[in-house]
């Protein structure tokens, strides 16, 4: 059985790191600081988290710090990443999973922040939260209530990805696409095509198996989803997976100066009809404008030809 | 492993010429490449489907995987040319028929995406292949044509790789051959696309490195994504197991300046090479590059970077 962490409290206190990357908007420090603290929790910075070591904010040593003191700070509640981009996945050997497992806390973070989560469900198989990042978890209303919700309820999360529809009149949401029709319930697995294909090969691969497999991504071309999906079918992950659920693909189109090439709904095209697994593409969930946090490793059930997928349980459990 | 070997070509020998992934951008390209094998003096087959458009790729998955099995059982033809790389030749995989390249032993050539055809053939079959220019880059130089040409008849061992002259000035960036990390090291030959090396992870067609020199070449990945392979690579130990590497020439992989500070291609090579106790060098002119040497898969190799002046010598015939 997965390891829940305790819901957040009023008055707790959440822990912002920098796994990855260094932030380029400085200002992004106090808006989420302030909007955290409006929502009544306490917020700690690690201390590298303004470091820059070329594109990452400060060396892996650092970086590892942080993310390990934060953890076996007592007083922290929630680990929250500021970073999306690239790097988490150089913390993997660094990371002390032992305080993962004594401590378990909510872990919260998307894109590159995948290779923790599924590090941390092949070493600790704690739930974690798949949500939007310490700079863009208030990218509008829908998203930040559906943020808070998640750190704070206990309650299972219920159907995902359905925002308000845009209120230009005429405008409409593109619709949800089924691949493969059917049903299936399993443990929720995923994140970032890219830092999903990362762990292939490694100690810390991707487990698919009898699971609902998630996959977004965010500023590739369309080829590199192309050839993200194929390594996932090389490695057998997507056959052996009890369901797929493609969510957005933001900025995901083809490179400038390509000549035929897929789009992104071909690509998906090309391989999701040629297996037998449910598949669903287009629910709102991944880094677009509006998302919402999904927990990884909790039960779901998908259900390709209604296009639905319902949480089965929330992200934490009733702290004590 | 059993290890196969290809004849060498002689002229009046039959080639044929197909297009495993991308079409070509010109149709007439395949014309130019006709020309110039037939004025070496082979006979060319040209495969049915090569300008076969199926978005990027020439044609659908089972019309090349036709032209390349077709190559493979015609007894006439002596060597498979790639005409060029691109996108799509790792989807051919699963249905290779290894059985018909194990009792059809003959020259493979082509690099880039082609490199997920010689990672599969050599695991699947121990068939010794070319990593060099495909036809329609064969021709950028008069050093890439003569590797090509001599790869393709040479039936005795190479000897020492040789590096192109300087032609250029300023020359081209980066030197030919920095050390990076000094040392000998003898091993078989394996490597190729840094983005096809990665794609096969985790698969049964992945790279083998123990006890190897593995060559390494990529285009269009800035450090960041070169950075998230070597780490892949060295979390699946894949970079520790090597006897040696060599980087070739990682085209277009300036940053591009979305980071405050970045990192240079050579420092992610430094962080994730410098320090594995084995030879490393940096800037053989292999991969995506107008002069470009051919290397060849499953071949045993003697790297020298004790001092300078790096030597690559292969001692073994490559072709019988």
């Amino acid at each position: 059985m997965p390891v829940k962490a305790p819901r957040l409290k009023p008055g707790d206190t959440i822990g912002i790191i920098a796994p990855g990357e260094h932030s380029t908007t400085s200002s992004d420090m106090q808006v989420g600081r302030a909007l955290l603290e409006q929502h009544g929790f306490r917020v700690v910075f690690g201390s590298h988290v303004s470091d820059h070591y070329g594109y990452l904010a400060g060396e892996d040593a650092a970086r590892a710090d942080d993310f390990n003191a934060l953890w076996t700070d007592k007083q922290i509640r929630a680990i929250f990443c500021w970073g999306a981009v690239w790097g988490a996945a150089r913390l993997l050997s660094l990371i002390d999973f032992d305080s993962i497992r004594r401590q378990p806390k909510l872990f919260i973070g998307c894109g590159s922040v995948t290779a923790i989560h599924l590090a941390i469900a092949r070493r600790a198989d704690l739930i974690t939260l798949h949500a939007p990042d310490f700079s863009t978890f208030y990218s509008s209303r829908y998203t930040l209530d559906a943020f808070m919700r998640a750190l704070t309820s206990v309650e299972p999360f219920g159907d995902v990805g359905q925002p308000p529809p845009p209120d230009i009149p005429g405008v409409t949401d593109p619709p949800l696409i089924t691949y493969v029709p059917g049903s299936a319930s399993g443990r929720l697995t995923g994140g970032n095509l890219g830092a999903v294909v990362g762990s292939l090969g490694t100690p810390y691969e991707i487990q698919t198996e009898g699971r609902i497999l998630f996959l977004e991504a965010r500023d590739l071309p369309t080829f590199t989803v192309e050839r993200h999906l194929t390594a996932l079918w090389l490695a057998g992950k997507l056959q052996a997976a009890a369901g797929i659920v493609v969510g957005e693909c933001v900025n995901c189109v083809t490179e400038r100066g390509e000549t035929n090439t897929f789009s992104l709904e071909e690509v998906l095209e090309n391989r999701l009809p040629l297996l037998t697994v449910p598949s669903v593409y287009g629910l709102r969930l991944g880094q677009g404008k509006d998302t919402m946090p999904i927990p990884l490793g909790a039960q779901v059930r998908l259900d390709a030809t209604a296009r639905r997928l319902e949480i089965l349980e929330a992200a934490a459990n009733q702290s004590t | 492993m059993n290890i196969l070997k290809p004849s060498a070509l002689q002229r009046g020998d039959t080639v044929a010429l197909i297009c495993p992934a991308s079409r070509p951008f010109d149709p007439g390209k395949i014309t130019q490449s006709v020309q110039m094998l037939e004025q070496q003096g082979f006979k060319v087959r040209v495969g049915e489907h090569v300008v076969k458009r199926n978005g990027n790729f020439a044609g659908s998955d089972a019309q090349r995987l036709d032209d390349f099995h077709r190559a493979w059982a015609d007894p006439d033809v002596k060597a498979i040319i790639a005409e060029r790389g691109g996108n799509g030749a790792a989807r051919l995989l699963p249905d290779i028929d290894y059985d018909l390249i194990r009792a059809n032993p003959k020259i493979l050539i082509g690099y880039s995406d082609i490199t997920a055809l010689h990672l599969a053939i050599h695991r699947k079959t121990g068939l010794v292949t070319l990593h060099g220019p495909v036809a329609v880059l064969s021709q950028t130089t008069r050093y890439t044509f003569d590797r090509f040409i001599h790869a393709l008849t040479a039936a005795t061992p190479w000897g020492d790789i040789p590096d192109p002259p300087v032609t250029q000035f300023p020359p081209i960036y980066p030197p030919y051959r920095a050390v990076v990390a000094p040392g000998k090291a003898s091993g078989m030959l394996t490597g190729g696309n840094m983005t096809l090396i990665r794609q096969l992870m985790g698969s049964p067609y992945d790279i083998e490195t123990e006890g190897r020199i593995l060559f390494l070449e990529d285009i269009g990945e800035e450090p960041f994504e070169l950075d998230m392979i070597f780490t892949q690579l060295a979390h699946a130990g894949k970079l520790q197991q090597a006897a040696g590497i060599i980087i070739g020439v990682c085209a277009e992989s300036d940053p591009k300046g979305t980071f405050l500070t970045n990192f240079s291609l050579e420092e992610v090579i430094d962080q994730h090479l410098g320090k594995l106790g084995i030879p490393v060098v940096y800037g053989m002119r292999l991969g995506h590059t107008p002069d470009q040497c051919v290397l060849p898969i499953g071949v045993h190799a003697m790297l020298d970077a004790t001092t300078n002046n790096v030597r690559l010598s292969i001692e073994e015939t490559v072709c019988q």
